[in-house]
């Protein structure tokens, strides 16, 4: 009787954990928990012209010059794709 | 090409456990390649958040310029916005500052930060980024001076403070020519410090003498300690956020966070020094919890001797993914599935409380249930543990064979 009572307790506890566990793997992949994932999941959906500014900014590896200027395009083209 | 015989001879006692935990270190090293390579957030995106209205921006030596365009075509400027970075809980945080021409704050944004998810929550529910806001690039910033530190995630609060100041300091002197006072420094040596010294060498002395009634006493008294200072006042136990933030390599400032240092560095040198857990037995908060709900009932130790050891490969395995994932995804804080916080702190996901709720009924059933088949931690002390046997075995066979 202990001995399956004591494994009932431990499985309830195991799945407790797994459950945790997913949870935070879900929250970072999806961007719906935490960590930099959410703040670039909320970052593309509240401003979608941030995202186009990420892609347009960012400059080739070796570009010379320490000054570069980008023009950002105020769209939704981020989440037309 | 080595034969199945000698490699058996290599591992030595235990050939199958070392295998594996071999293995398990080889798999934690491809999870830490894995993480190294793809951790790591542009902090572009962030710019317009942080510099309201700008719509066109320009670049230079780390430090972002955003300008208005008129309907005219003429340009105005906006503001300068950088990224600051400073050790938080889990690891660095990064923050992005968006600052007007005459030098005010308006605007601060998270760009990357590796803290315990449900900690880090409290910072925005308590609007601590707003008490940046409007505030002058030629101010402290500091925690305890004109910025108050979030009940509950101090480390983090000092983490985020710590970042924005750089972030304003660095506009202020590349771009505005104010005057910026510098840090002043200091080391954080308080209670928490003195009281793990404190339990080292308490532990050490519990550990050393030979009579039982004392040793006893000792360890009832350094439990107690543990679970007040440690766990109910501070809420500073050993973690598997730690494990993951020493191996990932995010550690912390010294001098603001020396107790993660006692602490760890305590730990590792007892473990590999003398081959003993100075912790776990001797003062861990939880373990005191636990055990103090096992002396009301008077439960027992429970062993069942056919699945005592396929219960540890289990806890093993636990605590294996949680590192895995944690080094993999670069979220120390994120994977430390223990109950700690939400029994010190009343922080925590539902299912953690579940958790805690069940742990604690069930230290009433049976002498500290946690520590001995679900702690990530138990499995992290017996790998060093395994490690140095294995060393010891390995010289005492060369030399025996010299």
């Amino acid at each position: 009787m202990k001995r399956s009572l004591f494994l009932l307790w431990l499985g309830v506890c195991l799945v407790l954990i797994l459950a945790a566990v997913g949870q935070s793997v879900w929250g970072i992949s999806t961007g719906h928990g935490f960590g930099s994932t959410q703040a670039i999941g909320a970052q593309i959906h509240q401003t979608p012209s941030a995202a186009v500014t990420a892609v347009a900014t960012v400059p080739p590896r070796g570009t010379p010059g320490p000054t570069f200027t980008p023009v950002i395009t105020l769209s939704n083209t981020y989440l037309d794709q | 090409m080595a034969n199945p015989l000698q490699v058996r001879r290599l591992l030595g006692r235990h050939a199958t456990d070392r295998l594996l935990a071999l293995s398990a270190v080889f798999l934690l090293a491809v999870a830490w390649i894995y993480g190294w390579a793809t951790s790591g957030q542009d902090a572009v995106p962030f710019v317009s958040d942080v510099l309201p209205g700008a719509s066109q921006i320009e670049r230079t030596n780390g430090i972002y310029a955003g300008y208005r365009m008129d309907a005219d075509g003429s340009r105005h400027l906006v503001g300068y916005a950088g990224v600051g970075e400073a050790s938080g809980y889990g690891g660095p945080v990064r923050m992005m500052v968006g600052v007007d021409p005459s030098g005010e704050i308006i605007g601060v944004k998270v760009v990357e930060q590796r803290e315990t998810p449900g900690f880090f929550r409290l910072l925005p529910r308590a609007d601590f980024f707003g008490a940046f806001l409007n505030r002058s690039v030629s101010d402290p910033l500091q925690l305890g001076q004109d910025i108050d530190a979030v009940s509950g995630a101090t480390l983090s609060s000092e983490g985020v403070a710590a970042a924005v100041h750089r972030a304003a300091s660095q506009i202020a002197a590349d771009r505005l020519n104010v005057p910026v006072p510098a840090q002043p420094f200091h080391i954080n040596f308080g209670i928490p410090e003195v009281t793990i010294l404190a339990l080292y060498v308490t532990g050490y002395l519990g550990h050393r003498t030979r009579k039982r009634t004392w040793k006893r006493w000792i360890r009832r008294a350094t439990l107690l300690v543990g679970a007040v200072v440690l766990g109910f006042l501070y809420n500073k136990p050993w973690t598997l956020a730690n494990v993951i933030s020493l191996l990932s390599g995010y550690w912390p400032d010294w001098h603001t966070n020396l107790y993660w240092f006692l602490l760890i560095g305590g730990i590792l040198f007892v473990t590999t020094a003398q081959g003993k857990n100075p912790y776990c037995s001797w003062f861990c908060p939880f373990g005191a919890v636990q055990e103090g709900l096992a002396r009301l009932t008077d439960a027992k130790l429970y062993r069942p001797r056919s699945l005592h050891r396929p219960l540890k490969w289990i806890q093993r395995g636990l605590a294996f993914t949680a590192i895995a994932l944690g080094l993999a995804l670069r979220q120390p804080g994120a994977f430390s599935y223990e109950p700690f916080g939400a029994l010190f702190d009343l922080q925590g996901e539902s299912l953690v409380f579940l958790l805690l709720a069940l742990v604690l009924f069930g230290s009433l059933l049976v002498y500290r249930p946690f520590c001995s088949y679900l702690c990530p931690l138990d499995p992290v002390v017996e790998l060093i543990g395994e490690g140095r046997r294995w060393g010891k075995d390995l010289r005492r066979r060369r030399t025996d064979e010299t």
